[in-house]
């Protein structure tokens, strides 16, 4: 009896480590594959059957790749993810906290409305987003792109930020007005200095969210003075002519520190995930 | 939605009547949370207003600024186009496919790094990885691993004398190919959600069902599985809104090709407004989209409340 519990816990084991191994595998194959051809020689890359790896590496396609636009779709997409992270940022911060502990009439259905805006796909606000700022003069700016980010960032931070501040003691923000301090100062200096966890996870959920975003800067950008990245790359893809290595290096430059980031801040990010949507 | 009820008595208690600070706490949260809710309505709900007011009118309104009420003419001719509906299905495809297989994979995947065994932390932190990828990366990367000749897998398969299959030549790998660039880049959320979910069960009920000599599959279905039902419908919640406005990947990975096979609606509608130039149509098709997506998210939401009731 003893021996075949213990057999089939070895068996349960090994197809546990079996199952868990190919799915690494499948998640790592796009990976490596970007990583290995970006240091492939552009003689080895179109031929086949292709090496998985080359006896030849080379940087000449990162060298390229910098030499091209792509410092400035690099930029531009720095510019726009950090200046709509900026903006949500100071406008979360105070919504949060006032959703989370000032409720007054309506607060709870306003809330809702901004967790609700999530259905609204970013295609639906691209149109008006592009007419208005036609008018504006504001397409193919790193400004028009910022306010186009607002809608997808804020609502997000407030998002996350409303479910942090929920479970903020109510004893320290009881006792910081004791001693006199008002609203905005109990909030500047006693709640977001110990919120610092929380607030980085927000930071960054914002800031990547407009980093990765594609759909509203393909519509309100125009030439390489305003593109991001992921716009540069869907041009690279639909030239006539697609230079894969340069593209390869393209994405691995893109590609690694929010790897770099994921791997670091997982439980942050999940538990970022987690907050708003289960006590919203 | 309410929080603290005690606000009364503590004012009581800092000798202030009731009221005024009441009056005051009320008015300290709509100072704290107007500059967002004004924020959020001119660059959310002042554009999806206009895009409703553009697909009631017809293309002068978008193009001049002046009224031409139609009505809803924009929609039936849309939702008459054989494009449209050829988009609409092929996204309630794609929705359902990807939510059912993120489900099944991930929950597999949650269950056996739940058990903790040596190297989990590893094989975890690998599989989350694509967690944060911009999916234009995501796709492209996917795209390298399909194309043929020089893709990863024809590569593979030449090298053992085979020959790779046309992933974009075929309506079905087209099909295939998006799910699974999808899959990749939306499984970690999926699988990272269910452990958190799983790791926050009560060990009795499982405890109490092994001693009672239960089998692992009914444990799973008769107990992990219903105590999971919130969980499961926060990911659903969270992935029927980002599945139905699928864009990058489809744009990237197949541009809605072969034989706009893999279109969907992000896809025809950015057509329709940025290619054929039909404004109010491609306003009354996105405006259709928002309420195709609300209407189904709330049945999630309704299920989550009645099940998370009930059981």
């Amino acid at each position: 009896m003893a021996v075949t519990s213990s057999n089939a816990r070895f068996w349960g084991n090994a197809g546990t480590y079996g199952f868990l191994i190919i799915v690494s595998i499948l998640v790592l194959v796009p990976i490596y594959w970007i990583l290995a051809t970006s240091f492939k020689p552009t003689s080895e890359i179109l031929v086949t059957p292709t090496k998985l790896l080359t006896a030849n590496p080379t940087l000449e396609h990162y060298g390229a790749a910098f030499a091209g636009d792509f410092r400035k779709f690099l930029l531009n997409s720095l510019i726009a993810a950090s200046g709509a992270t900026a903006i949500g940022f100071a406008l979360a911060v105070p919504a949060a906290w006032g959703f989370a502990k000032f409720a007054y009439p309506g607060s709870g259905s306003l809330l809702s409305f901004i967790v609700v805006t999530r259905v609204f796909p970013p295609i639906a606000l691209a149109l008006p987003f592009f007419l208005q700022f036609r008018s504006l003069g504001l397409v193919d700016t790193p400004v028009g792109l910022i306010i186009g980010y607002v809608p997808i960032v804020l609502p997000l931070m407030i998002w996350m930020l409303t479910g942090f501040f929920r479970d903020f003691p109510d004893e320290i923000v009881e006792a910081a007005r004791i001693d006199g301090l008002g609203v905005v100062g109990t909030l500047l200096r006693i709640v977001l200095p110990l919120s610092l966890p929380a607030l980085g996870v927000a930071v960054l959920f914002g800031f990547l969210v407009a980093w990765n975003e594609f759909i509203i800067a393909l519509t309100l950008t125009r030439t390489p003075a305003s593109q991001t990245m992921p716009v540069g790359i869907s041009t690279l893809i639909t030239q006539f002519q697609i230079l894969w290595g340069e593209m390869m290096a393209v994405a691995a430059i893109y590609l690694l520190p929010v790897l770099a980031v994921t791997i670091v801040s997982q439980r942050g990010l999940v538990s970022g995930l987690m907050s708003g949507s289960t006590k919203g | 939605m309410t929080t603290s009820n005690e606000a009364p008595a503590r004012a009581a208690g800092a000798g202030l009547s009731r009221g005024s600070i009441g009056r005051l706490r009320k008015l300290a949260g709509v100072g704290l949370t107007l500059p967002a809710l004004i924020a959020i309505g001119l660059t959310t709900l002042f554009p999806i207003l206009h895009t409703l007011w553009l697909s009631l009118n017809g293309p002068n309104t978008a193009l001049r600024g002046t009224p031409d009420f139609k009505g809803l003419s924009n929609y039936g001719r849309i939702l008459k186009s054989i494009d449209f509906q050829k988009a609409l299905w092929q996204t309630l495809g794609f929705v359902t496919t990807s939510l059912a297989l993120e489900v099944i994979i991930g929950m597999a995947v949650a269950l056996a790094l739940h058990r903790g065994l040596r190297g989990s932390r590893i094989f975890r932190a690998v599989v989350a990885m694509p967690l944060m990828v911009a999916p234009v990366v995501g796709a492209l990367a996917w795209r390298f691993v399909f194309v043929d000749g020089y893709g990863m897998i024809d590569s593979l398969m030449n090298t053992f004398g085979g020959d790779g299959p046309l992933w974009f030549a075929d309506v079905w790998l087209a099909r295939a190919s998006i799910v699974i660039a999808n899959l990749w880049m939306a499984l970690p959320f999926d699988i990272l959600v269910l452990l958190a979910g799983l790791a926050s069960l009560p060990t009795e009920p499982i405890e109490a069902a092994q001693v009672d000599g239960a089998s692992a599959a009914q444990i799973f279905w008769n107990i992990t599985l219903p105590l999971l039902r919130p969980v499961l419908a926060v990911i659903l919640v969270v992935r029927l809104a980002d599945a139905f406005r699928v864009f990058d990947v489809v744009y990237i990975l197949t541009t809605s090709g072969p034989a706009n096979s893999t279109d969907v609606l992000s896809t025809y509608i950015y057509r329709q407004m940025f290619t054929v130039f039909d404004f109010p149509g491609g306003a009354a098709a996105a405006v259709m989209l928002v309420l195709i997506t609300a209407f189904f998210s709330l049945i999630a939401v309704l299920a989550l409340r009645s099940r998370a009731s009930g059981g």
